[in-house]
């Protein structure tokens, strides 16, 4: 028998009333309402404006109109006339909306003092770092350069970018750490070895031309969700789709073949592939000859890559291996989609090369549906040209992160404008370390992060939406924002920052610009380059303008980079025998399971990265919007690995390496290989929802370097239930 | 006269979560809240194991919510939506208990019941749903059943509609998934509450005895309009002699 409780006789005493009261007058509104979709007239706000913007995370470089109701950013739509993107947007870029109203903001200046934090004001903050920088190169004369440095990126714009090159310069310094130099530098210093361009061949839209895409370690859909129509509209035109990625994911869903080698073993595939395609005659002999002089190095390099050999290295089976290497040989037109995945080994350089010679040799790189797309570039030349024009020539070598971490652990940094996350490097225990012994460090921020925890001086950033400025996608398109809401408190944006230092520094040489509007006309005044790419133009368009331009007669350049019908290296050809490098070969990545220097105490691969809601290791861990998806430090494994382990859904590890540990809960699918682990690269400690939060994985990564940059996966791993 | 209803082609869709945080942030819905959401399902057919259903309120034309709700806040709409008139919702809950789908939620920001409503807030700019224009596949799309013209009559004209129904409950949705989908049989069984259903047939009664007791009282003043009561009648009705 069913009760009511007081408070649903109440309920429905009012409901009686209310529902009498209904009945008895029908509603003027209602009327009006029923009629036309659309009006809801009561919560409508009285002025709503829409503000052209672009998201300021990833290369998709998403264009975007800001409707702002009331003066308040209420939300981001994706403008539908961009031809890369087609007006969609992901959620890392639509949580700008929120971050740009975080209550987590710091939105003041603030100094270090013994007593602890003391705010003070911007411009008491800008006189601090500039007497900081005179004393440096007062005491160091011509060696200060070397005692001052900044890790970029900066947030909001090119213009941003260009006033802190040009402050470091007047200080003389010339190290400006790329935010990339840990996650792309290897792909994009390879393919500028052997095809003489840093970055994607090709634009996107070639997909559309290609008889077959290779997505190698590409996990587009995850990582670059705008960019999936990319990959539908390839599959509705019939292009075949090969996914190699030790995981299955959402990019696994529009492929129409997928293989799952062990991490860290894609240059055997490629070599593989290479030895069948030799061996089977599928390449023109002519063609390979005027390609490289290195062919006959090549046919010797990969002979012993038999089918046997491939399978047992990389896991795969061989039938698996001999219909890759059908596809391959038959393609007429085939396109490789390099992911950032295959620059995180310390053999990933070796892998690339032998993709890219995949390539060459197959005449897969010059001409329509043909090339190489990375997500990891894109940045139009023209950068140094302007800075060594405003700042004079320069011949001073730049430091990479290792040489910064030495020189900081040695404590011979004095000034350092700590701009990303110290994060981002492996061992950040040791950058830890080594951060301890600068003298100054200046961090430019949004919130209570590890990094302002390390600052001297703390002096807050601007959101993108908080001001204008360019910037640049993967398609080499230049697109501009304009200022769509006032910043909080004192925050400022990075052109004004690095601008008030630099005029402070060296007021005759500084260029006086206001905005970043001048800055940008005084670069096209400068590049010949860009002279076609007026800003008015740029404002206008809903994706930009495609760089280089030099007037604005000249024909957008879209497809091949390789316009002349040859490679961009000096002599025009591929070297398979590099003088740094060497020949093209193969071994595992250091620590890993798989090589001579393995730990049977660590028998798993450890593979890290991005997920879909996250970017980076700060910004969107600040987002609500991101943590309702967010399922804190989780560990992938297959059942198969489960059971070797004894481990259940749900429990509770730790991953251990040889360097440290990290607390996780286990997550048993069967999308991932036995014998290998993933976890999320981003989450981080100081995250105010605690489904972001978890301490680092660079935590218990390994200072493992290859020759260009550190590299993170592949080492090896085990897991511990705790408890 | 339109007919909107949206079509989903969940076969392209893969989870990305664009489609619910543009409409959170283009209805103002508090993180945590939804009006839509994507059901993720196994599917041995699928090439990453998955299936993704993305959702939303279904526009029902026989909705249980409309008939649930005790003041009419809730009610079909002539261009085929489901609307919720906030100034007259009470936030009682009845249409929430009430939707097989659990497409509706209570708003903590307003106190009454709210779902999608095809982003009506911000429609009168042009702008088509937040979740249709976000979504990188077009997985979405949405428009005029009723025009031939109209992409929505194109792609129910080329593919087979198919909708997600309650257990033993037709409630007639309008949001058609293309050719297949999964789930298929996730609505639950849902009531509408005796106490709120009897409130619309009271409700009902109200107005009619309202109506009633109004004309009673018309035809009484119109009568006395046209023949005066006799003063000297009322005393002999009341029995009395002067």
């Amino acid at each position: 028998m069913s009760t009511f409780s007081r408070r649903q006789v109440l309920k429905c005493g009012a409901a009686l009333l209310a529902g009498g009261a209904a009945g008895a007058w029908p509603p003027s509104s209602m009327d009006a309402d029923a009629i036309g979709f659309g009006f809801e007239r009561p919560r409508a706000p009285e002025k709503v404006v829409s503000v052209k913007g672009y998201c300021p995370f990833c290369q998709v470089r998403c264009t975007y109109n800001a409707r702002v109701e009331d003066g308040v950013l209420a939300s981001l739509v994706g403008d539908a006339g961009n031809r890369w993107t087609g007006g969609a947007m992901c959620p890392k870029g639509m949580s700008m909306v929120e971050l740009v109203a975080s209550p987590h903001r710091i939105v003041h200046p603030m100094l270090r003092t013994e007593s602890g934090w003391k705010q003070i004001t911007y411009a008491e903050a800008i006189d601090l770092i500039v007497a900081r920088l005179r004393e440096t190169m007062q005491k160091h004369g011509k060696e200060a350069g070397n005692r001052i440095a900044l890790t970029s990126p900066l947030w909001d714009c090119r213009e941003s970018e260009l006033a802190a090159l040009m402050t470091m310069r007047m200080a003389g310094s010339v190290h400006l750490m790329p935010a990339g130099e840990v996650c792309i530098s290897s792909a994009s210093n390879m393919l500028g070895l052997m095809l003489g361009i840093n970055t994607s061949t090709t634009t996107v839209d070639e997909i559309l031309n290609s008889e077959t895409l290779v997505l190698w370690g590409a996990n587009i859909n995850d990582l670059y969700p705008p960019y999936t129509r990319w990959l539908d509209m390839a599959r509705d035109k019939g292009v075949k789709i090969v996914y190699i990625d030790p995981r299955r994911t959402r990019t696994s869903l529009w492929s129409s073949m997928q293989l799952q080698p062990r991490p860290g073993t894609d240059g055997v595939l490629a070599l593989g592939a290479l030895r069948s395609i030799i061996e089977s005659g599928s390449y023109d002999a002519d063609y390979v000859a005027g390609l490289t002089g290195d062919f006959d190095l090549l046919k010797e390099d990969v002979a012993s890559y038999t089918a046997g050999k491939v399978a047992e290295l990389t896991g795969l089976k061989e039938e698996e291996l001999t219909a890759f290497y059908a596809v391959l040989a038959g393609s007429r037109r085939t396109i490789v989609w390099l992911g950032g995945a295959l620059s995180r080994y310390t053999n990933g350089i070796q892998s690339l090369r032998a993709i890219i010679a995949l390539q060459g040799i197959r005449n897969n790189l010059i001409g329509s549906g043909k090339g190489m797309i990375t997500m990891e570039g894109g940045k139009p030349a023209g950068e140094a040209e302007f800075i060594d024009h405003v700042c004079g020539p320069n011949t001073a070598p730049r430091m990479n992160f290792r040489r910064l971490r030495i020189a900081m652990g040695k404590g011979d940094i004095a000034v350092l404008f700590l701009n990303s996350s110290y994060r981002r490097y492996p061992d950040s225990k040791g950058v830890l370390a080594a951060l301890g012994k600068v003298g100054f460090i200046v961090h430019r921020g949004f919130f209570m992060t590890e990094e302002t925890e390390l600052a001297h001086l703390f002096v807050p950033a601007t959101f993108s939406p908080e001001s204008q400025g360019s910037h640049y996608g993967a398609e080499k398109q230049v697109v501009w924002r304009d200022k769509i809401v006032d910043a909080p408190g004192e925050c400022v944006p990075d052109w004004q920052f690095y601008r008030d230092i630099g005029r402070k520094l060296a007021p005759d040489k500084y260029p006086a610009f206001e905005k970043p509007e001048d800055l940008y006309r005084l670069f096209l005044d400068a590049v010949p380059s860009w002279k076609g790419m007026p800003l008015e133009k740029v404002r206008t368009s809903p994706d930009g303008m495609i760089w280089p331009r030099y007037s604005e007669d000249d024909r957008e350049r879209t497809g091949t980079s390789f316009i002349e019908g040859k490679l961009l290296t000096e002599d025009g050809r591929m070297s398979m025998n590099d003088q740094v490098f060497g020949r093209i070969d193969w071994e595992p990545p250091k620590g890993s399971p798989l090589g001579k220097d393995k730990d049977p105490n660590f028998p798993l691969i450890l593979t890290q990265g991005k997920v879909l809601h996250h970017w980076q290791q700060t910004l969107t861990n600040f987002s609500r919007g991101l943590a309702q998806f967010s399922n804190g430090r989780y560990v992938n494994i297959h059942p198969d690995t489960a059971a070797r382990f004894g481990l259940k859904q749900g429990d509770q590890v730790l991953i251990e390496t040889a360097t440290g540990s990290v607390e996780a809960w286990v997550d048993i699918i069967d999308n991932i290989i036995p014998g290998i682990i993933f976890t999320p690269s981003h989450l981080t400690r100081s995250s105010p929802f605690p489904e972001n939060r978890s301490e680092h994985i660079n935590t218990i990564l390994p200072n493992y370097w290859d020759r260009i940059s550190s590299q993170t996966n592949g080492v090896g791993c085990t897991l511990k239930r705790r408890g | 006269m339109p007919k909107y209803i949206m079509l989903v082609n969940s076969e392209k869709c893969m989870n990305c979560k664009a489609c619910v945080v543009a409409c959170q942030q283009r209805n103002g819905v508090p993180y945590g809240h939804y009006r839509n959401w994507i059901k993720e399902t196994p599917d041995k057919a699928s090439l990453n194991g998955r299936h993704y259903q993305p959702g939303a309120c279904m526009h029902c034309d026989s909705p249980l919510c409309v008939d649930a709700c005790p003041t009419r806040a809730t009610y079909k709409a002539e261009d085929g939506s489901v609307r919720i008139d906030r100034e007259r919702c009470i936030g009682c809950g009845g249409c929430i208990a009430a939707c097989p789908y659990d497409a509706r939620f209570k708003n903590p920001l307003t106190g009454t019941a709210d779902k999608c409503d095809y982003c009506a807030r911000s429609s009168a700019s042009g702008l088509p749903p937040a979740c249709v224009l976000a979504c990188p596949t077009r997985c979405r799309t949405f428009g005029d059943a009723n025009d031939p013209n109209d992409p929505v009559a194109k792609i129910l004209a080329a593919n087979k509609a198919v909708y997600v129904k309650g257990t033993g409950q037709d409630t007639r949705p309008t949001l058609a998934y293309l050719n297949r989908t999964l789930p298929m049989d996730w609505p639950r069984r849902a009531e509408v509450p005796v106490s709120l259903a009897a409130i619309g047939t009271l409700s009902s009664a109200v107005k009619l005895f309202g109506g009633v007791v109004l004309l009673g009282l018309a035809g009484v003043f119109l009568g006395n309009l046209r023949r005066p009561p006799d003063p000297g009648a009322g005393h002999a009705d009341k029995g009395g002699k002067p």
